[in-house]
């Protein structure tokens, strides 16, 4: 069959060629339109593949958020945690059930609660009233088992403490509403209630076993001798971090309303006491490390000393002269206010701001006192700081400085802050200030050490460790003057004192003699053994190796002076 | 040609279209499913928190303490009990002390008893270890033998599983 050519010709043609060029038209449009779709599906395929496509994206959350991060020891043994624990409230307006009624059986399942108490809670004219909180979950299935839509359980979060009492004074504690009142809680409470940190608890310097071994040994001795007080921190020197910090009487921090009273208060930080003895440790690095004295030198403490208005006497007199060896290890408070005398104000009030006895200290929380100084720096002042009196630091302050007494001289800010085990190998090289050279960090080492095995902290001897410390009794200001009965007895301890690793510091406040230490109160017979008990525990638990033999340096020339001991 | 074009488009449609209903009908039940997880998860991880705690709370030292000195007859030790080195303990002089991390020590693995080892490679540790060797009859033998093969086929299987399992993965 052969194609039929039709043609039409005329006007008819024109009007079938306008209609082409306009179908033709259309037609290029829409190509034009699915090119465009073409070009951008390969364009979308092909060059920006977009990988996120795949993967759908994470719109359900499995993280558990809790309004406080829990805080951790240094092992990771939970400190404080948050549960969420139900509560009981009535909503009067939808009681299906009379209060009457309902009052016996509501009363039934709190074993603290009266069925007149249950009735008055449950008659109440507010729309919303709490009954109970924190209950349990057998609880709160008898409650659903009454089944009254009045009576509502909701979840709501109580901060716990496991650990009890123990740790009430660095933790703090939280009040009802989770508000924090002191402590660290206080202190970190922005990185605690940070919701993107809810999961990564605050890792704390503390050990809790430390933390219970000193707390037991300053309750046991705090009975013994009927203190009104006791505190004791145990310090890591090369790193500056507090492995435990004990003050009693303390609080229960799972009872929301804190401390009470302010005998109550935390010894360790807030509490500024004349330390006493302890000081003559700084007096004496200041005056080795200034060139001020050598070993050799000696001192006449013959008879008591008249400064200013005051005389000044010795605890344990000894009537002769004394070299400097034996004024530190029988604590002579006349050889000392003379060494004092030798190193001058401006050096000893130098020295001290360096040691940061003249502010507040940096550790992580916020009840901490500032030092009480001397209004004016006389004579007088310069000789009773120089072993203790008239002026008035935290023991953390006296315990910081004493560390940088021995661990070669640098001045590490005490931390309630876990360091992390490598950093920290590092970081205590450079942090901390030196304060003094470290050949007279190991000369003090080596005074440490006489003053426990020959002096006045002999109660603290450990059968093989090497312990050195220094004690300090010290009379307490009371109104304005001072009370021979009330003391405050301290001991600031390290061991091992050949590589120095652990300062141990106890204080007893206002010990009771006992027939046992014949009615004596200084730190020598009330302190020491505790602090000897105290390292008895910690060291091997810290894995400090016993020592069979003790070396002994400056003994020799604790002798020169004929010592009739 | 339209007709068959215009039905394999229609059926390209409805296939696809099923495909899709399909595919999404799946991924809305697995996001059920993952919701559902996601919630145990919470549930769970709420439970492990309060056991933490419950945990903290039992392991008190204090409470540790009362119940070592009621169930336990140990005192705490004195530290004459410590010694730092083998050199405290003996009189003898010559005692050479070999530093090695306590960590250091050679994976444990299963291995064969001591009276079926038939040699050992080391002629340093021959000489030590001088096993005595026990007389067994034939039987005994063929017996052992058995076993042996057995313990390593059952090893090899084990490994060639274990292969097959990380290729799957």
């Amino acid at each position: 069959m052969k194609p039929i050519d039709l043609r039409v010709e005329g006007i008819r043609q024109g009007a079938i060629e306008v209609a082409r060029n306009r179908l033709i038209f259309v037609m290029a449009l829409f190509s034009l339109g699915f090119l465009t779709l073409i070009v951008k599906l390969v364009s979308v395929g092909v060059f920006q593949a977009d990988g996120s496509a795949y993967y759908h994206t994470d719109n359900v959350n499995t993280s558990l958020l809790m309004a406080r991060a829990d805080i951790v020891d240094r092992n990771g043994v939970i400190l404080a945690t948050n549960l969420k624990t139900p509560s009981l409230a009535v909503v009067p307006a939808k009681l299906k059930t009379s209060p009457e009624e309902l009052a016996p059986r509501v009363a039934a399942i709190f074993p603290d609660m009266s069925e007149e108490k249950a009735f008055k809670l449950l008659s109440t004219t507010r729309p919303h009233t709490w009954i109970k909180r924190t209950l349990t979950p057998k609880q709160v299935f008898e409650i659903k088992k009454i089944g009254d839509p009045g009576l509502v359980t909701s979840d709501a979060e109580k901060r716990i403490y496991p650990q009890g009492r123990l740790l009430s004074h660095i933790l703090g504690s939280v009040d009802i509403d989770n508000k924090p009142s002191s402590g660290v809680e206080a202190y970190f409470n922005d990185q605690l209630i940070d919701p993107s940190k809810s999961e990564s608890p605050l890792a704390l310097s503390i050990d809790i076993r430390l933390q219970y071994i000193l707390n037991q040994e300053l309750a046991t001795y705090k009975e013994m001798f009927s203190a009104i007080g006791a505190a004791g921190i145990i310090l890591d020197v090369t790193t500056g971090e507090v492995l435990a910090l004990s003050s009693l009487p303390d609080f229960d921090p799972n009872d929301t309303s804190g401390p009470q009273n302010v005998n109550e208060m935390n010894r360790v930080l807030q509490g500024d006491y004349e330390l006493g003895s302890g000081f003559k440790t700084f007096t004496l690095a200041s005056a080795l490390d200034n060139k001020v004295v050598s070993l050799a030198d000696r001192y006449d403490a013959t008879k008591p000393v008249r400064v200013a208005n005051f005389t000044i006497h010795d605890d344990h007199p000894k009537s002769r002269w004394l070299n400097v060896p034996e004024i530190f290890v029988y604590s002579s408070n006349i050889g000392t206010l003379k060494i004092a005398q030798d190193i001058g104000v401006e050096r000893q009030i130098a020295f001290f701001d360096k040691l940061g006895l003249f502010t507040k200290s940096d550790i992580e929380v916020y009840e901490k006192s500032t030092p009480l100084l001397p209004r004016q720096w006389g004579p007088t002042e310069l000789a009773t700081t120089a072993y203790g009196h008239g002026i008035a630091v935290t023991p953390l302050h006296l315990a910081s400085g004493v560390a940088a007494m021995v661990n070669g001289g640098r001045l590490i800010p005490a931390t309630l802050l876990r360091k992390n085990n490598d950093i920290a190998q590092s970081v205590s090289q450079d942090l901390g200030t030196q304060v003094i050279s470290p050949a007279t960090s190991e000369i003090m080492r080596n005074l440490l050490h006489l003053v426990v095995e020959y002096g006045t902290g002999k109660n603290a001897k450990v059968d093989g460790y090497l312990v050195g410390g220094k004690t300090g009794t010290a009379i307490k200001a009371v109104n304005g003057g001072y009370n021979d009965k009330a003391v405050i007895s301290s001991l600031v301890s390290v061991f091992p004192i050949d590589k120095p690793k652990y300062l141990v510091f106890a204080m007893l406040d206002e010990p009771k003699g006992i027939k046992e230490t014949y009615n004596l109160i200084t730190a020598g017979m009330t302190v020491a053994p505790m602090v000897g008990n105290i390292i008895k525990r910690v060291g091997p638990l810290m894995g400090v190796m016993p020592r069979k033999e003790d070396e002994m340096y400056f003994k020799d020339l604790m002798l020169i002076s004929g010592t009739d001991e | 040609m339209i007709k068959v074009f215009a039905a394999f488009a229609i059926l390209t449609v409805m296939i696809s279209t099923a495909s899709v209903y399909n595919l999404k009908q799946a991924t809305y039940d697995l996001e059920e499913k993952k919701r559902d997880i996601s919630a145990q998860i919470l549930k769970d991880r709420e439970a492990i928190k309060v056991l933490k705690a419950e945990m903290a709370y039992l392991s008190r030292p204090e409470r540790l303490e009362r119940l070592g000195r009621r169930h336990l007859a140990l005192e705490s030790t004195d530290t004459e009990q410590i010694a730092a080195d083998i050199t405290e303990l003996t009189v003898r002089d010559n005692v050479q002390l070999v530093k090695m991390p306590v960590d250091n020590f050679q994976l444990l693995l299963p291995r064969q008893k001591p009276s079926t080892i038939v040699a050992v490679n080391n002629p340093q540790t021959r000489n030590i270890t001088s096993l005595p060797k026990v007389e067994k009859s034939a039987t005994q033998k063929a017996e052992n033998r058995k076993l042996e093969q057995r313990q390593q086929e059952s090893r090899q299987q084990s490994l060639y599983d274990r292969i097959l399992a990380k290729l799957g993965n």
